[in-house]
């Protein structure tokens, strides 16, 4: 396929010279060289669903609190696509996260949110389904099928973006939702070391979520700022000496944080995330 | 100049020719993966699917190696669905704790010949098995699914994995 494409951009690459397009012309042909098959990379990973990082939280003893997710007004703000991207990861785990808290009506509010911002993405196909909408909005009272639809709602965009090659934006989605995850976890997780462990059980996604950033077919200053930001509180956490001292295995013991390196690490995180879902603030 | 017009244009219509057949190709290819994922994704029963990946590789004279790492944040069974239907080469799969540089790395399993079939395999098994391999451990978070692949004939295929919980 490569070849025949590479074939098809040199033949009209020729008939573009002899009929005098313009640069920008020429430049809009050469980047079609794509194909949706070419060989994995040798070292893939699964990330796991914003509701499935919630969950573990939640089992782990995180509760509900009021007004420390990105409220829903905020959804109009994200101009960049880069910044939609990450919002609609943080809206995901405002989502799971108010639903697995049997706050229906938030989660309601978040799904508006999740929509809006999906559409703005071009992935509005997943998030108009009026018939699944209203199934959502029939499950308010039911929290257990609430979470089933989300884990649907999910499977659908995964899908979407997996038969569409558009699995690098599932993964600037992906950065967006793990840090809404940490920054509504950390604070309690001096109190909880059930979530203490959960915490740093979430930290072995870091690297994964920096390949996923990482592989993105486009340059973006926006992106690159993010990417850092990542790279910093990897490398941040690779310099605790509690983890340093922890095998690098990840079935192994967790590393344990001394309140000065969970102290640290919430900084970083809640910087990140104010970065995140207030883009124009430094 | 003419002539040039002329001939880049034959030429443009039959590299257009050439690689609509080709996409035809990738279609039925991909319309095969597809069906090969829902019939992974109905081998996970009363599992809530949770993600899959999709394995392309380029069979030929030489062996290779594919790794997907997996992550197990609930204390739920988990359960993963492989296809290897579209893998023609002789295949290995084996699940380890950890990544190939990590030096406490422990084999759990190891499926030898396993092209050309679909299967399935619990967490609940492997931590078993884990468990009586690093007694210290209490459950699996985190798997390396390693595809080794043998030589064969050269074609593109791939490997099917869908994962979800109970």
């Amino acid at each position: 396929m490569k070849i025949t494409l590479s074939l098809l951009t040199a033949g009209l690459f020729l008939t573009a010279c002899s009929n005098d397009k313009t640069p920008e012309e020429k430049k809009s042909v050469t980047e079609t060289e794509t194909t949706k098959n070419d060989e994995s990379i040798d070292d893939d990973f699964v990330l796991p669903q914003p509701i499935v990082l919630a969950t573990a939280f939640r089992d782990a003893g995180l509760t509900y609190q009021p007004g420390k997710t990105n409220p829903v007004s905020a959804k109009d703000k994200y101009s960049l696509k880069i910044d939609q991207l990450l919002n609609l990861g943080v809206y995901s785990t405002d989502l799971a996260y108010c639903a697995l808290n049997s706050k229906s009506q938030e989660a309601r509010d978040y799904l508006s949110a999740v929509q809006s911002l999906g559409d703005k993405v071009g992935l509005s196909s997943v998030f108009s389904d009026k018939a699944m909408i209203e199934r959502f909005d029939k499950s308010l009272d039911d929290p257990k099928a609430l979470e089933g639809m989300i884990y649907e709602l999910q499977e659908k965009s995964e899908s979407y973006m997996q038969d569409n090659d558009l699995r690098h934006l599932s993964a600037v989605q992906f950065a967006g939702a793990w840090t809404e995850g940490m920054f509504l976890g950390i604070d309690d997780a001096r109190k909880k070391a059930t979530l203490g462990v959960a915490i740093v059980d979430q930290m072995v996604l870091l690297e994964s979520t920096i390949k996923g950033l990482q592989n993105q077919p486009t340059e973006d200053a926006r992106l690159k700022t993010i990417l850092s930001s990542f790279q910093d509180i990897l490398a941040t956490y690779g310099n605790f000496s509690s983890v340093k001292a922890a095998s690098k295995n990840a079935n192994f013991e967790a590393p344990k944080l001394t309140p000065a390196e969970f102290d640290q690490l919430a900084q970083k995180i809640t910087a990140l995330r104010t970065s995140i879902v207030s883009p124009s603030k430094k | 100049m003419r002539t040039i017009q002329s001939l880049t244009l034959y030429l443009s219509f039959f590299v257009l020719l050439v690689s609509a057949a080709s996409a035809d190709g990738d279609g039925a290819f991909e319309a095969q993966i597809n069906t090969l994922k829902g019939e992974c994704k109905a081998l996970l029963k009363d599992a809530r699917y949770e993600g899959a990946k999709i394995t392309y590789y380029n069979a030929g004279a030489s062996k290779q190696v594919k790794n997907v790492e997996v992550f197990m944040f609930l204390s739920n069974e988990y359960v993963y669905a492989i296809s290897t239907k579209k893998c023609s080469v002789p295949l290995t799969i084996r699940l380890y704790d950890a990544a190939a540089d990590v030096e406490e790395r422990t084999l759990i399993k190891e499926y030898k010949n396993y092209q050309g079939k679909n299967f399935t395999i619990s967490s609940v098994e492997l931590n078993k098995i884990y468990r009586k391999k690093v007694p210290e451990v209490e459950r699996l978070k985190n798997l390396h699914i390693e595809y080794a692949l043998g030589a064969g004939k050269t074609a593109k295929e791939a490997i099917i994995l869908v994962m979800g919980h109970k």
